[in-house]
């Protein structure tokens, strides 16, 4: 499960992750029978989460919302998803370096 | 005496209502727990069993008694069993070096490949270099880009016959949500954006010919390949994901319930003699 374990040195950007208002409690979201407002809440919700990543990540939360899926329809999202990934190359992995060998992410569990 | 008849009555009521806050579902309604065949509902520590009646009704025939955990953590997961009492060979992962102290003292043994690195789509088959591509179990929790991975992995032929994987729970049926397989970015720490929705990793890992058969109390997903579904029941995603919302709402719920319930109790009108 989730086991995040904020470096205990910086404070702050625990703060910053813990001010970072939630439009809605994901655990309501099943009570909702309008499909199109759950959307707009889940939406609201994915871009609050990326802001909040990017500041716990150092990053520039300008990039929000980092690129993701959402769709009612789950076998046409994966089809999108799989020729995604049939195009990721070499120059991601060079792209992925930068954040992966001593960045904050290798000193966060992995797991 | 009216005044400490209404103390008592607080106090007990107060008591109640700390037990009942402490008190935990220990699984969904509806949902069967058990480590016969067929599984709706598992804990880690079922792991185990459930593998090896799977492998007593031929259902791992041809794989290897191996173990591949990619977001091993502490090593206090669902593999733990699997190497320490049943004796697995296998491969543990984590990104964290700091956890490599822990994971060497847990699993001495040689049989048990340590490794500490950053795992993605593009790190993943590399790591498999000494496994074999079809083990008894695989398991992956990396609050990262857990799908991305895994389809890649699955694409390169690696075929494992029971796969764990831990989904983003926060996502309802029927909406399929998945971070995008673009690794530009830190798709760390968890508050909903990570990983992929159940409608999504259901989708996906059916068209890799795997059939969802368990959810877990550790928000895991729990997919055997079709191979190896004798004596299995594939779950419906759909049902499993409303009642799987049900015992999420009605875990957090109670508390607020029991909140109200305080207030109640605190703000009841004076008591006046009469």
């Amino acid at each position: 499960m989730h086991k995040y374990n904020p470096n205990p040195s910086n404070s702050r950007m625990f703060e910053v992750e813990n001010k970072i208002p939630h439009p809605l409690p994901p655990s309501r979201w099943y009570l909702i029978p309008d499909k199109s407002s759950l959307q707009e809440s889940i939406e609201k919700t994915m871009n609050a989460a990326c802001i909040n990543r990017a500041r716990i990540n150092q990053m520039d939360s300008s990039n929000c919302p980092f690129p993701y899926l959402l769709s009612s329809n789950p076998e046409s999202s994966v089809d999108v998803f799989l020729k995604a990934i049939a195009t990721m190359d070499k120059v991601e992995i060079k792209t992925l370096n930068v954040f992966s060998p001593d960045g904050l992410q290798g000193k966060e569990g992995n797991g | 005496m009216k005044y400490f008849l209404r103390l008592t009555l607080t106090l007990q009521l107060f008591i109640i209502v700390k037990w009942l806050k402490n008190l935990k579902i220990p699984f969904p309604p509806n949902y069967k727990r058990t480590t016969s065949l067929p599984l709706s509902y598992f804990e880690d520590k079922d792991l185990p069993q459930f593998l090896s009646k799977l492998e007593a009704l031929g259902g791992l025939a041809g794989a290897v008694k191996f173990a591949v955990d990619f977001g091993a953590n502490d090593g206090l997961g669902p593999s733990q069993a699997l190497f320490q009492q049943q004796n697995y060979a296998g491969l543990l992962v984590e990104g964290n070096p700091d956890y490599m102290p822990s994971l060497q003292a847990m699993y001495p043994e040689d049989r048990v490949q340590k490794v500490s690195a950053y795992i993605t789509p593009f790190t993943a088959m590399d790591l498999l270099h000494n496994s074999p591509m079809n083990p008894f179990f695989f398991k992956i929790d990396i609050d990262a880009d857990d799908c991305a991975t895994i389809a890649v992995m699955l694409q390169s032929g690696f075929q494992p016959r029971v796969i764990q994987m831990e989904f983003n729970y926060d996502i309802p049926w029927p909406w399929a949500f998945s971070v995008y397989p673009l690794s530009h970015y830190a798709y760390t720490v968890h508050y909903g954006f990570q990983s992929c929705s159940l409608a999504f990793a259901w989708a996906l890992m059916k068209t890799y010919q795997y059939c969802l058969v368990s959810v877990g109390g550790t928000k895991d997903l729990i997919f055997v390949h079709e191979s190896s579904m004798q004596g299995l029941v594939e779950l419906d995603p759909e049902g499993t994901s409303q009642q799987f919302g049900s015992y999420l709402v009605s875990q957090r719920h109670n508390v607020d319930t029991q909140t109200v319930f305080l207030y109640f109790i605190y703000f009841l009108p004076p008591i006046t003699d009469a």
